[in-house]
């Protein structure tokens, strides 16, 4: 593909996902139908536009298609009755990420045709094409690949990092007397908490199996996210297993309770608020009521102010810039995992990056490799991330994860109304549909 | 090893006038992988179809890829195709260079670029498809058939004499349902329960047929083939095996003085009874909030009077579970109540009546025993108005649609009334008259012309007493508008028909669609109207929208045949593209972590839970399980798995994968 093709005779690559019910016969009712329509579109068939997962997108650029569309039945038509409303849910959520990165969204088209419209999709196929032709090439992606990396970055501590590492606190007295009252009575058999790293001088995350240990505990401080520790399976079949949480792990254990990873009724919270002050021992019902009301409903529950400031600037910049900044970013990523590592809600045994059957993303510390991960990953917790910062600070990078998280919690409150972590009864984000979601792109 | 046989097709002049078909099936020779390529004139004939059987045999090909017209034309044939020569029919993949190619691109080079970048895609997809076998469901051969009016007991019949057991559930006491009311029917004009009871005693009286009168279900769990169905049996406080229905106990009731919901609040009933003479089965039973017995202990005559001992104050609602294979849904329609029309006398009025409440007055069984009376002071009327349309066809009060059947019943109401009531003027107000079916216009020029009833182009506009006179206003549209107001008598209404109070409910229990109207949804509206959206569900009769007699009966036989196709082989074979969710080598057993976002977005309820448990028995982790008889193959659950651990058999990542990385090569 000629770089230089953009006015003579550039011929772009168009692939179009469908589904195989709607969309596709609508195609196929236009070759019988004898219309024409540019030969750039290349078709690949899929059951419903359930199916489509946003990888196969992302992946289409990545090999270098100059542009995607995704289409299927109209809302209410679904041949399955509600893949679609799956799918617009989704692509409201991944195109307001691929916004954020400043990709160019006019190289992403998104229509409902039914088998039908043999004549929309020829205008749709046409319209596109005759777009994309005059837009060029995209480079963008390609120049991604690690032979074309922007001069090195230094790699500092991040500079919108929410917080510092400070040094461990003594914990409430009273929340040391409640742990070690727990545990001798049998109430929980585990304390997860934060002790005193010999090492540096911060709290770390750890857990007391008697009461005389009680005395370690240290307050919380600001940094990290003790739900993760259960993402250790020997931790978590310890029951009845008692946590200090602030809001963050309240947050965070919902989500979990939610996804079926933890067992409320086997929990006990020891609840601390922010100023590291003992508020009681409660199971997690209680502790939802106590710390998590009065959240201003027009934010995303867990992020700083700093972060979402950070974020609007960024958000303020032409989608150019924005590309560029993020280019930099990912390409600082050495593909460490403390972000994954650190985070509550990557509890999957087998991350979808470490599998290679087939490797939708490249393992390797690359551009695309790095650039893929992050938006996957920023995607995959679209409506689940609780903002509690924890990727932020563990990256040894400095890139600032937390805005691509903040960007997606803004877009799940905005669209859908749903914050992650608040309501435990909310079915999964994306999981979930209104036969009213909004959008204004689908064509 | 990768041996794809790829078979280039010319389609005649569609396909090889534009894209050349040579240049192509070469380029597929060179792909790694290819076995063998050619290109065919009519690769769907039968000599076609033998080039690709013997290539599978003589190449000992491992895949096929035919490029030729759409999949949705001849997939089924070329798989069927490679089947026969001993390939998995799964390992035969078409690649579409017809319809979204040659018949779309006027440029030849361009479209035989195309054809060559769709044919190296399809190639590459077909080298990771993997065989599939059709799955097989068990299927317990037994049916349930909700409703007990004609629909559910022709069905049911139908069901029977193919050999298969029945259950008949119907809520009221009696079979029958609205046709057990009707006096006669059209075009005919014979006897409602002369051609009903003989059926409603057979249904009764078969022995692959299992009657539960006066019983609801309960609850349906399960799916095709194998539904758990809770049917309640509601307490009758009479013993069926006692009661011989000799009737002694509404003989001897004295409270006597009960509204009779079979005749439409015309006629009078007792506490404990038969809803009609004809009633199958032909045993009472005891409206509780009613009876002076259940309301304060007093009376107890039924008891003391009945020879046999039937009478058990005592008895409860019973629950019991059944397994059935297949549904048949026929639980019928109701009449608009006339206070949903204000605009005719408030729906106030004993002499406006029901296209119903008439069926009753014309009944030789009904509560005037055939004779047309005022209900207010039991005079014969002189003049009838039918004002059709009442409440049909109204897209402001909410109920667009046509009723269907009362065009023909005002016509068979108007003949009646003239053959009862020698002299009297039946005038029908009408929109226009329809009369599609076989006789059925014959039957209303029958009307006019020799029953001498008057037909006026008008809606009602108003209806409502004056000074003791009933009023109607009208307007003669075919004659400059002019305005009409009838002096009638009594006034009969083609009430609208509406689905039953409380289908949604039901309908939710079984988990089947229903439209804005709250009709019944059938799977499609032409091609399959006796079916659902969920598999071994099917619909009969009027609750799937209004309908006629002969109609009713013929959805009913059409639904019995479905189910019977279900039962005709011991087991069901389905399409094997299906969810899959990945087993792994312990102690990983799943890469799926038992989060269940896949479970949350399946529209079929096809991903249940599975415990996996060491051999002690302690559980080792919960994950997802797809239930191989439901899920319908959409993959919606495949994309929402963030960690890849389910897969869409036919569709799996690996081919997806696979096939866009070649096309963008």
């Amino acid at each position: 593909m000629s770089e230089t093709a953009k006015s003579n005779g550039f011929e772009p690559r168009i692939v179009a996902f469908v589904c195989k019910w709607c969309t596709y016969a609508g195609a196929d009712l236009a070759g019988t139908s004898r219309m024409t329509y540019a030969p750039n579109v290349r078709t690949l068939m899929l059951p419903c536009t359930g199916r489509i997962d946003v990888s196969f997108v992302l992946r289409a650029f990545l090999d270098g298609a100059d542009g995607v569309i995704v289409s299927g039945c109209h809302p209410g038509d679904c041949h399955y009755t509600a893949g679609n409303y799956r799918a617009r849910r989704r692509w409201i959520l991944f195109r307001d990420l691929l916004n954020v990165i400043g990709f160019d969204l006019n190289r992403f088209e998104l229509a409902w045709i039914s088998a039908a419209e043999g004549a929309k999709w020829v205008k749709t196929i046409q319209t596109f094409t005759d777009k994309i032709k005059a837009l060029g090439p995209h480079d963008a992606m390609r120049r991604l690949a690690a032979d074309d990396a922007p001069d090195i970055v230094p790699a500092n501590a991040n500079e919108s990092a929410v917080f510092r590492f400070a040094p461990a606190q003594p914990a409430d007295p009273q929340l040391a007397a409640a742990a070690g009252e727990a545990l001798t009575s049998g109430k929980v058999k585990v304390v997860v908490g934060w002790t005193r790293n010999e090492t540096l001088s911060r709290p770390r995350p750890s857990w007391i199996l008697s009461a005389e240990a009680a005395g370690e505990l240290v307050a919380p401080g600001k940094s990290g996210n003790l739900a993760r520790l259960l993402k250790n399976p020997k931790l978590k079949a310890v029951l009845p297993l008692g946590m200090v949480a602030r809001r963050s792990e309240i947050l965070s254990l919902n989500v979990l309770a939610q996804e079926s990873q933890i067992d409320p009724a086997k929990l006990v919270i020891f609840a601390v608020a922010d100023d590291g002050k003992f508020l009681g021992t409660m199971d997690l019902t209680a502790a939802s009521a106590a710390m998590l009301k009065e959240l201003p409903a027009n934010r995303p529950v867990g992020f700083s102010d700093a972060t979402l400031k950070s974020l609007d600037e960024l958000m303020a910049k032409p989608p150019g810039e924005r590309w560029t900044f993020w280019r930099e970013q990912s390409a600082k990523c050495i593909k460490c995992y403390a972000c994954r590592g650190s985070c509550p809600m990557c509890g999957c045994e087998q991350c979808f990056a470490d599998k290679n059957q087939p490797q939708w993303f490249p393992t390797a510390a690359d551009g695309r490799g790095n650039f893929s991960w992050h938006l996957m990953r920023a995607f995959h917790l679209a409506g689940r991330c609780v903002g509690c910062g924890s990727c932020t600070s563990a990256c040894p990078a400095g890139i600032p994860l937390d805005l691509l998280n903040a960007a997606m919690a803004r877009s799940a409150l905005k669209h859908f109304t749903h914050r992650a972590g608040v309501n435990p009864s909310d079915a999964p984000l994306q999981s979930d549909y209104l036969p009213n979601d909004k959008e204004d792109f689908i064509l | 090893m990768s041996r794809i046989g790829v078979f280039i097709c010319h389609c005649g002049e569609n396909i090889g006038k534009t894209v050349d078909c040579a240049r192509v099936a070469e380029a597929a020779r060179q792909l790694p992988g290819v076995a063998y390529a050619v290109d065919y004139r009519y690769t769907c004939s039968e000599p076609g179809q033998a080039q690709i059987r013997n290539a599978i045999q003589e190449h000992k090909l491992t895949g096929v890829v035919v490029g030729a017209c759409s999949p949705r034309m001849h997939e089924k044939t070329f798989r069927k195709t490679c089947a026969s020569a001993g390939l998995n029919p799964y390992l035969c993949e078409i690649a579409n260079l017809r319809e979204q190619c040659s018949w779309v691109h006027a440029d030849r080079e361009q479209a035989t670029r195309k054809a060559i970048d769709i044919v190296r895609s399809i190639v590459a997809r077909v080298q990771r498809n993997t065989p599939l076998a059709p799955i097989r469901v068990p299927v317990t051969r037994r049916a349930l058939v909700i409703g007990g009016g004609i629909a559910g007991i022709q069905a049911a019949l139908d069901i029977a004499d193919g050999g298969t057991e029945v259950i008949l559930v119907e809520r009221s006491p009696s079979l029958g349902g609205h046709m057990a009311q009707l006096s006669e029917t059209f075009p005919t004009l014979d006897c409602s329960q002369c051609i009903l009871t003989p059926r409603m005693v057979e249904a009764a009286s078969h022995p692959r047929i299992r009657l539960e009168t006066y019983s609801e279900v309960e609850k349906i769990e399960g799916y095709v083939g194998n539904f758990e169905v809770t049917i309640r049996r509601k307490a009758r406080s009479v013993d069926l095996k006692k009661c011989t229905g000799c009737g002694t106990c509404w003989q001897k009731c004295p409270q006597k003085k009960l509204p009779s919901d079979f005749d439409e609040g015309l006629g009078l009933r007792t506490a404990i009874g038969i809803p009609f003479p004809q009633a199958v089965p032909n045993k009472p039973v005891i409206d509780r909030a009613s009876c002076i017995k259940f309301k304060n202990g007093r009376c107890g005559a039924c008891q003391k009077l009945c020879p046999t001992g039937a009478i058990d104050y005592n008895q409860q609602d019973e629950l019991i579970a059944e397994k059935v294979g297949a549904i048949v849904v026929a639980t019928g329609f109701q009449v608009l109540p006339k206070d949903q029309l204000p605009a005719y006398a408030d729906g106030d009025h004993p002499d406006v009546l029901t296209g119903l409440q008439f069926e009753r007055l014309a009944s030789a069984s009904g509560p005037t025993a055939g004779e047309i009376r005022r209900p207010s002071d039991g005079k014969a009327p002189q003049t009838v108005v039918f004002v059709q349309c009442a409440g049909s066809r109204d897209r402001e009060k909410g109920r667009a649609y046509c009723s269907k059947i009362c065009c023909m019943y005002t016509a068979k109401h108007a003949m009646l009334y003239r053959h009862k009531v020698h002299g009297g003027r039946a005038i029908v107000l009408c929109m226009d008259v329809r009369t599609p079916g076989k006789g059925y216009d014959e039957f209303y020029r029958r009307a006019v012309e020799q029953d001498g009833v008057i037909y006026l182009r008008s809606r009602a506009a108003r209806i409502y007493g004056e000074d003791g006179q009933l009023i109607v206003q009208a307007a003669d549209t075919l004659n400059g508008g002019e305005r009409i107001d009838i002096k009638a008598d009594m006034v009969v209404l083609a009430s609208a028909a509406v689905p039953q109070a409380d289908v949604r409910t039901m309908a939710q229990k079984l988990g089947i669609g229903y439209d804005a109207d709250g009709w019944l949804s059938e799977a499609h509206p032409k091609l399959r109207p006796v079916e659902t959206n969920t598999a071994g569900i099917f619909l009969a009769g009027a609750c799937q929208g209004p309908k006629d007699i002969p109609e009713s009966v013929a959805q009913a036989s059409a639904a019995a045949a479905k189910a019977l196709g279900l039962f005709a082989a011991s087991e069901l074979q389905r399409d094997p593209v299906v969810a899959r969710v990945n087993r792994q080598p312990p102690p990983l057993f799943s890469t799926c972590i038992g989060c269940f976002t896949c479970a949350a977005a399946c529209p079929y309820k096809a991903i249940e839970r599975e415990e996996i448990r060491d051999r002690q028995g302690a559980l080792i982790k919960q994950v997802a399980r797809v239930n191989r008889s439901l899920c319908q193959g959409c993959g919606t659950c495949v994309s929402l798995c963030r960690n890849k651990s389910i897969d869409l058999d036919g569709f799996t990542d690996e081919e997806v994968f696979s096939a866009l990385e070649a096309l963008l090569e």
